[in-house]
Protein backbone atom coordinates (compact mmCIF):
# COMPACT_ATOMS: atom_id res chain seq x y z
CA UNK A 1 0.00 0.00 0.00
CA UNK A 2 1.46 3.54 -0.88
CA UNK A 3 2.27 5.66 1.80
CA UNK A 4 -0.22 8.13 0.89
CA UNK A 5 -3.51 5.52 1.34
CA UNK A 6 -2.08 5.11 4.87
CA UNK A 7 -2.00 8.53 6.08
CA UNK A 8 -5.56 8.66 4.33
CA UNK A 9 -6.79 5.79 6.46
CA UNK A 10 -4.94 7.79 9.37
CA UNK A 11 -6.61 10.49 8.59
CA UNK A 12 -10.03 8.83 9.27
CA UNK A 13 -11.94 8.53 12.77
CA UNK A 14 -11.38 5.88 14.53
CA UNK A 15 -8.48 4.29 12.13
CA UNK A 16 -5.29 5.67 13.40
CA UNK A 17 -4.48 2.55 15.12
CA UNK A 18 -5.23 0.72 11.27
CA UNK A 19 -2.98 2.80 9.11
CA UNK A 20 -0.18 3.03 12.37
CA UNK A 21 -0.15 -0.94 12.42
CA UNK A 22 0.53 -0.59 8.72
CA UNK A 23 3.23 1.58 8.60
CA UNK A 24 4.68 -0.36 11.23
CA UNK A 25 4.61 -3.27 8.95
CA UNK A 26 5.78 -2.30 6.05
CA UNK A 27 9.22 0.06 7.30
CA UNK A 28 10.22 -1.86 10.68
CA UNK A 29 12.83 -4.04 8.64
CA UNK A 30 14.16 -1.42 6.30
CA UNK A 31 14.66 0.86 9.76
CA UNK A 32 15.87 -2.09 11.84
CA UNK A 33 19.10 -2.88 9.30
CA UNK A 34 19.65 0.94 8.94
CA UNK A 35 19.97 0.97 13.15
CA UNK A 36 21.90 -2.00 13.27
CA UNK A 37 24.24 -1.02 10.68
CA UNK A 38 24.90 1.84 12.74
CA UNK A 39 24.69 0.66 16.25
CA UNK A 40 26.12 -3.21 15.57
CA UNK A 41 23.66 -4.16 18.55
CA UNK A 42 20.27 -5.75 18.14
CA UNK A 43 19.78 -5.08 21.41
CA UNK A 44 20.34 -1.46 20.84
CA UNK A 45 18.42 -1.64 17.70
CA UNK A 46 15.65 -3.19 19.43
CA UNK A 47 15.10 -0.09 21.75
CA UNK A 48 15.63 2.76 19.47
CA UNK A 49 13.39 1.77 16.96
CA UNK A 50 11.08 1.16 19.17
CA UNK A 51 11.21 4.59 20.46
CA UNK A 52 11.27 5.48 16.73
CA UNK A 53 7.86 4.33 16.25
CA UNK A 54 6.46 6.15 19.31
CA UNK A 55 7.98 8.95 18.17
CA UNK A 56 6.48 8.38 14.99
CA UNK A 57 2.59 7.70 16.44
CA UNK A 58 2.82 10.61 18.56
CA UNK A 59 3.98 13.42 15.57
CA UNK A 60 2.42 11.75 12.73
CA UNK A 61 -0.79 13.84 13.21
CA UNK A 62 1.54 16.90 13.17
CA UNK A 63 2.85 15.44 9.23
CA UNK A 64 2.55 18.01 6.69
CA UNK A 65 3.30 15.57 3.66
CA UNK A 66 5.93 18.70 2.53
CA UNK A 67 8.62 15.88 2.27
CA UNK A 68 7.76 12.38 1.41
CA UNK A 69 6.45 10.35 4.42
CA UNK A 70 9.92 7.94 4.29
CA UNK A 71 11.84 10.13 4.11
CA UNK A 72 10.37 12.04 7.36
CA UNK A 73 10.77 8.42 9.01
CA UNK A 74 14.19 7.86 7.85
CA UNK A 75 15.16 10.99 9.61
CA UNK A 76 13.43 10.47 13.07
CA UNK A 77 15.06 7.07 13.08
CA UNK A 78 18.51 8.40 12.05
CA UNK A 79 18.75 11.55 14.72
CA UNK A 80 17.10 9.22 17.44
CA UNK A 81 20.52 6.88 16.59
CA UNK A 82 22.96 9.98 16.08
CA UNK A 83 21.92 10.72 19.58
CA UNK A 84 21.85 7.43 20.97
CA UNK A 85 25.56 6.98 19.13
CA UNK A 86 26.51 10.74 20.86
CA UNK A 87 25.40 9.41 23.83
CA UNK A 88 27.26 6.37 24.14
CA UNK A 89 30.73 7.95 22.63
CA UNK A 90 30.13 11.00 25.91
CA UNK A 91 29.62 8.04 28.51
CA UNK A 92 32.96 6.23 26.59
CA UNK A 93 35.06 9.57 26.77
CA UNK A 94 34.39 9.72 30.42
CA UNK A 95 35.21 6.40 31.28
CA UNK A 96 38.32 6.64 29.31
CA UNK A 97 37.44 4.20 27.46
CA UNK A 98 36.81 3.94 23.34
CA UNK A 99 33.43 4.20 21.80
CA UNK A 100 34.94 2.44 18.32
CA UNK A 101 36.85 0.08 19.95
CA UNK A 102 33.41 -1.35 21.31
CA UNK A 103 31.27 -1.05 18.41
CA UNK A 104 34.74 -3.61 16.55
CA UNK A 105 34.23 -5.97 19.73
CA UNK A 106 30.58 -6.04 18.98
CA UNK A 107 31.33 -6.71 15.84
CA UNK A 108 33.74 -9.53 16.15
CA UNK A 109 31.20 -11.56 19.04
CA UNK A 110 28.03 -10.59 16.66
CA UNK A 111 26.97 -14.36 16.61
CA UNK A 112 24.53 -13.29 13.88
CA UNK A 113 27.13 -12.10 11.85
CA UNK A 114 27.44 -14.11 9.01
CA UNK A 115 29.48 -11.99 6.15
CA UNK A 116 32.70 -13.21 5.25
CA UNK A 117 36.31 -11.40 5.90
CA UNK A 118 36.06 -9.03 3.04
CA UNK A 119 32.39 -8.08 4.51
CA UNK A 120 33.72 -7.69 7.73
CA UNK A 121 36.73 -5.76 6.99
CA UNK A 122 34.04 -3.23 4.98
CA UNK A 123 31.98 -2.87 8.38
CA UNK A 124 34.86 -2.38 10.84
CA UNK A 125 35.94 0.54 8.30
CA UNK A 126 32.68 1.95 8.58
CA UNK A 127 33.27 2.18 12.20
CA UNK A 128 35.72 4.46 11.96
CA UNK A 129 34.00 7.14 10.16
CA UNK A 130 32.10 9.95 12.26
CA UNK A 131 28.77 9.37 13.03
CA UNK A 132 26.81 11.52 10.39
CA UNK A 133 29.60 10.14 7.52
CA UNK A 134 28.70 6.34 8.61
CA UNK A 135 24.77 7.48 8.53
CA UNK A 136 25.32 9.12 4.74
CA UNK A 137 27.75 6.31 3.71
CA UNK A 138 25.16 3.40 4.75
CA UNK A 139 22.10 5.03 3.57
CA UNK A 140 24.03 5.63 -0.27
CA UNK A 141 25.85 2.41 -0.54
CA UNK A 142 23.29 0.11 0.88
CA UNK A 143 20.26 0.98 0.57
CA UNK A 144 20.99 3.14 -2.86
CA UNK A 145 18.92 6.57 -1.51
CA UNK A 146 19.51 9.41 -3.94
CA UNK A 147 21.10 12.14 -2.58
CA UNK A 148 18.25 14.50 -2.53
CA UNK A 149 16.50 11.79 -0.17
CA UNK A 150 19.50 11.51 2.07
CA UNK A 151 19.98 15.60 2.37
CA UNK A 152 16.43 15.30 3.55
CA UNK A 153 16.78 12.66 5.68
CA UNK A 154 20.15 14.58 7.10
CA UNK A 155 18.56 18.24 6.87
CA UNK A 156 22.21 18.87 4.58
CA UNK A 157 22.77 19.78 1.08
CA UNK A 158 23.27 17.60 -1.79
CA UNK A 159 26.82 19.10 -2.08
CA UNK A 160 28.43 18.40 1.11
CA UNK A 161 26.86 15.03 0.97
CA UNK A 162 28.24 14.02 -2.13
CA UNK A 163 31.53 15.50 -0.60
CA UNK A 164 31.33 13.71 2.31
CA UNK A 165 30.27 9.81 0.36
CA UNK A 166 33.08 10.86 -1.78
CA UNK A 167 35.38 11.02 0.92
CA UNK A 168 34.07 8.43 3.03
CA UNK A 169 34.34 5.93 -0.13
CA UNK A 170 37.85 6.64 -1.19
CA UNK A 171 38.68 6.05 2.91
CA UNK A 172 37.53 2.37 3.05
CA UNK A 173 38.70 1.73 -0.67
CA UNK A 174 42.37 2.40 0.05
CA UNK A 175 41.58 0.23 3.39
CA UNK A 176 40.29 -2.67 1.63
CA UNK A 177 42.64 -2.41 -1.05
CA UNK A 178 45.51 -2.65 1.25
CA UNK A 179 44.45 -5.47 2.85
CA UNK A 180 43.00 -7.53 0.44
CA UNK A 181 44.81 -6.82 -3.13
CA UNK A 182 48.34 -6.88 -4.09
CA UNK B 1 44.42 -15.06 -0.71
CA UNK B 2 44.54 -11.63 -2.33
CA UNK B 3 42.10 -10.28 -4.60
CA UNK B 4 42.88 -7.75 -8.06
CA UNK B 5 40.05 -5.43 -8.86
CA UNK B 6 39.85 -1.87 -9.67
CA UNK B 7 36.93 -1.14 -7.45
CA UNK B 8 36.93 -3.29 -4.41
CA UNK B 9 33.62 -1.35 -3.04
CA UNK B 10 32.13 -2.12 -6.33
CA UNK B 11 31.81 -6.27 -5.40
CA UNK B 12 28.35 -7.41 -4.92
CA UNK B 13 28.80 -9.11 -2.48
CA UNK B 14 29.71 -6.20 -0.07
CA UNK B 15 26.47 -5.08 -0.49
CA UNK B 16 24.79 -8.12 0.84
CA UNK B 17 23.32 -7.44 4.36
CA UNK B 18 25.73 -10.27 6.65
CA UNK B 19 23.93 -9.23 9.79
CA UNK B 20 20.62 -11.45 11.01
CA UNK B 21 18.17 -10.97 13.48
CA UNK B 22 16.45 -13.41 15.83
CA UNK B 23 13.68 -15.37 14.63
CA UNK B 24 10.38 -13.98 14.55
CA UNK B 25 11.65 -10.87 15.91
CA UNK B 26 9.98 -8.50 13.39
CA UNK B 27 6.15 -9.72 14.20
CA UNK B 28 6.91 -9.88 17.74
CA UNK B 29 8.58 -6.26 17.71
CA UNK B 30 5.10 -5.11 15.50
CA UNK B 31 2.89 -6.16 18.41
CA UNK B 32 4.56 -4.99 21.15
CA UNK B 33 5.11 -1.49 19.52
CA UNK B 34 1.39 -1.64 18.73
CA UNK B 35 0.57 -2.83 22.22
CA UNK B 36 2.64 0.33 23.59
CA UNK B 37 0.33 2.89 20.60
CA UNK B 38 -2.88 1.37 22.98
CA UNK B 39 -1.71 2.39 25.69
CA UNK B 40 -0.70 6.15 25.17
CA UNK B 41 -3.14 8.44 24.42
CA UNK B 42 -4.37 8.68 20.47
CA UNK B 43 -2.32 11.92 19.69
CA UNK B 44 -4.31 14.60 18.18
CA UNK B 45 -5.13 15.35 15.05
CA UNK B 46 -4.51 19.28 12.62
CA UNK B 47 -8.31 19.98 12.92
CA UNK B 48 -8.14 19.69 16.78
CA UNK B 49 -6.16 22.91 17.82
CA UNK B 50 -8.85 26.20 17.41
CA UNK B 51 -7.04 29.54 16.20
CA UNK B 52 -6.65 31.07 19.68
CA UNK B 53 -9.31 34.24 20.63
CA UNK B 54 -8.05 38.07 19.63
CA UNK B 55 -8.62 40.03 22.72
CA UNK B 56 -7.47 43.29 23.35
CA UNK B 57 -4.64 42.30 25.09
CA UNK B 58 -3.36 40.52 22.11
CA UNK B 59 -2.46 43.79 20.50
CA UNK B 60 -1.20 45.32 23.71
CA UNK B 61 0.97 42.78 24.92
CA UNK B 62 3.36 43.55 21.90
CA UNK B 63 3.49 47.09 23.06
CA UNK B 64 3.69 46.74 26.45
CA UNK B 65 6.83 44.32 25.77
CA UNK B 66 8.66 47.26 23.66
CA UNK B 67 7.91 50.09 26.45
CA UNK B 68 9.21 48.08 29.01
CA UNK B 69 12.52 47.03 27.08
CA UNK B 70 12.89 51.25 26.03
CA UNK B 71 12.26 51.42 29.83
CA UNK B 72 15.21 48.73 30.80
CA UNK B 73 16.95 50.33 28.76
CA UNK B 74 16.92 53.83 29.34
CA UNK B 75 16.96 52.71 32.97
CA UNK B 76 20.29 50.64 32.69
CA UNK B 77 22.00 54.00 30.14
CA UNK B 78 20.73 56.73 33.39
CA UNK B 79 22.21 54.69 36.05
CA UNK B 80 25.58 54.10 33.98
CA UNK B 81 25.54 58.28 33.78
CA UNK B 82 24.82 58.72 37.21
CA UNK B 83 27.76 56.31 37.98
CA UNK B 84 30.70 57.43 36.10
CA UNK B 85 29.57 60.72 37.07
CA UNK B 86 30.07 60.12 40.68
CA UNK B 87 33.31 58.76 40.00
CA UNK B 88 35.04 61.14 37.60
CA UNK B 89 34.34 63.66 40.87
CA UNK B 90 35.78 62.17 43.04
CA UNK B 91 38.60 61.54 41.09
CA UNK B 92 38.90 65.10 40.01
CA UNK B 93 38.21 66.52 44.00
CA UNK B 94 40.66 63.74 45.50
CA UNK B 95 44.09 65.18 45.25
CA UNK B 96 42.06 68.95 46.10
CA UNK B 97 40.46 68.53 49.07
CA UNK B 98 40.81 65.40 51.23
CA UNK B 99 38.37 64.11 52.38
CA UNK B 100 35.69 64.64 50.66
CA UNK B 101 32.37 65.12 52.77
CA UNK B 102 30.09 65.53 50.09
CA UNK B 103 30.63 65.28 46.51
CA UNK B 104 28.38 68.19 45.43
CA UNK B 105 30.46 70.24 47.78
CA UNK B 106 33.82 69.47 46.43
CA UNK B 107 32.85 69.94 42.97
CA UNK B 108 32.04 73.92 44.16
CA UNK B 109 35.13 73.91 45.94
CA UNK B 110 36.96 72.74 42.97
CA UNK B 111 36.04 74.85 41.05
CA UNK B 112 36.32 77.51 42.68
CA UNK B 113 40.14 76.54 43.61
CA UNK B 114 40.22 76.45 39.68
CA UNK B 115 38.91 79.69 39.15
CA UNK B 116 41.30 81.00 42.02
CA UNK B 117 44.78 79.67 39.99
CA UNK B 118 43.41 81.10 36.78
CA UNK B 119 41.88 84.12 37.31
CA UNK B 120 43.18 85.81 40.01
CA UNK B 121 46.20 88.61 40.09
CA UNK B 122 47.36 90.33 42.71
CA UNK B 123 45.27 93.53 41.70
CA UNK B 124 42.45 91.00 42.68
CA UNK B 125 43.78 90.54 45.87
CA UNK B 126 44.02 94.33 46.71
CA UNK B 127 40.70 94.75 45.21
CA UNK B 128 39.28 92.57 47.54
CA UNK B 129 40.76 93.83 50.51
CA UNK B 130 39.22 97.68 49.72
CA UNK B 131 36.08 96.80 48.13
CA UNK B 132 35.54 93.50 48.19
CA UNK B 133 34.92 90.77 45.35
CA UNK B 134 33.15 87.67 44.80
CA UNK B 135 35.88 85.15 43.66
CA UNK B 136 37.70 86.12 46.15
CA UNK B 137 34.89 86.02 48.93
CA UNK B 138 34.25 82.16 47.97
CA UNK B 139 37.76 80.89 48.81
CA UNK B 140 37.70 83.10 52.32
CA UNK B 141 35.30 85.52 52.81
CA UNK B 142 37.68 86.28 56.07
CA UNK B 143 41.34 87.67 53.73
CA UNK B 144 42.88 90.76 55.12
CA UNK B 145 46.02 92.37 54.20
CA UNK B 146 47.63 90.78 57.17
CA UNK B 147 46.63 87.63 55.71
CA UNK B 148 47.75 88.39 52.34
CA UNK B 149 51.10 90.05 53.82
CA UNK B 150 51.78 86.89 55.99
CA UNK B 151 50.98 84.68 52.77
CA UNK B 152 53.51 86.47 50.58
CA UNK B 153 56.07 86.45 53.44
CA UNK B 154 56.08 82.46 53.91
CA UNK B 155 56.21 82.36 49.68
CA UNK B 156 59.30 83.68 49.87
CA UNK B 157 58.40 87.28 48.45
CA UNK B 158 60.80 90.36 49.79
CA UNK B 159 59.53 92.60 52.37
CA UNK B 160 60.44 95.54 49.63
CA UNK B 161 58.18 94.51 47.21
CA UNK B 162 55.43 94.07 49.06
CA UNK B 163 56.02 97.51 50.11
CA UNK B 164 56.04 98.27 46.61
CA UNK B 165 52.35 97.04 46.06
CA UNK B 166 51.10 98.84 48.63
Amino acid sequence: MEDKEILEIFKQEGKQEFAFNLLVGKYSERLYWHIRKLTCSHEDTDDILQTVWLKIWEHLPSFREESKLYTWIYRIATNETLTFLKRKRIGAFLSLGNYEKTLENKLQSDPSFNGDKLQMALHKAIIHLPDKQRAVFNLRYFQELKYEEIAEILDTSVGALKASYHHAYQKIKAQLQEQFTD
Amino acid sequence: MKEKTDDILQRSSLKENPFGAPAGYFSSMQQEVMAKVSAMPHPQTQTADPAPAVTFMTYLKPALALASVFGIVFGMGYVAIKLTDVIGNKDVSAGISAPVADNTQSQEVSDAYMASILDITIEDLFATIEGGDSAIDIISPEINKETIEQYLIETGVSTSSIALLE
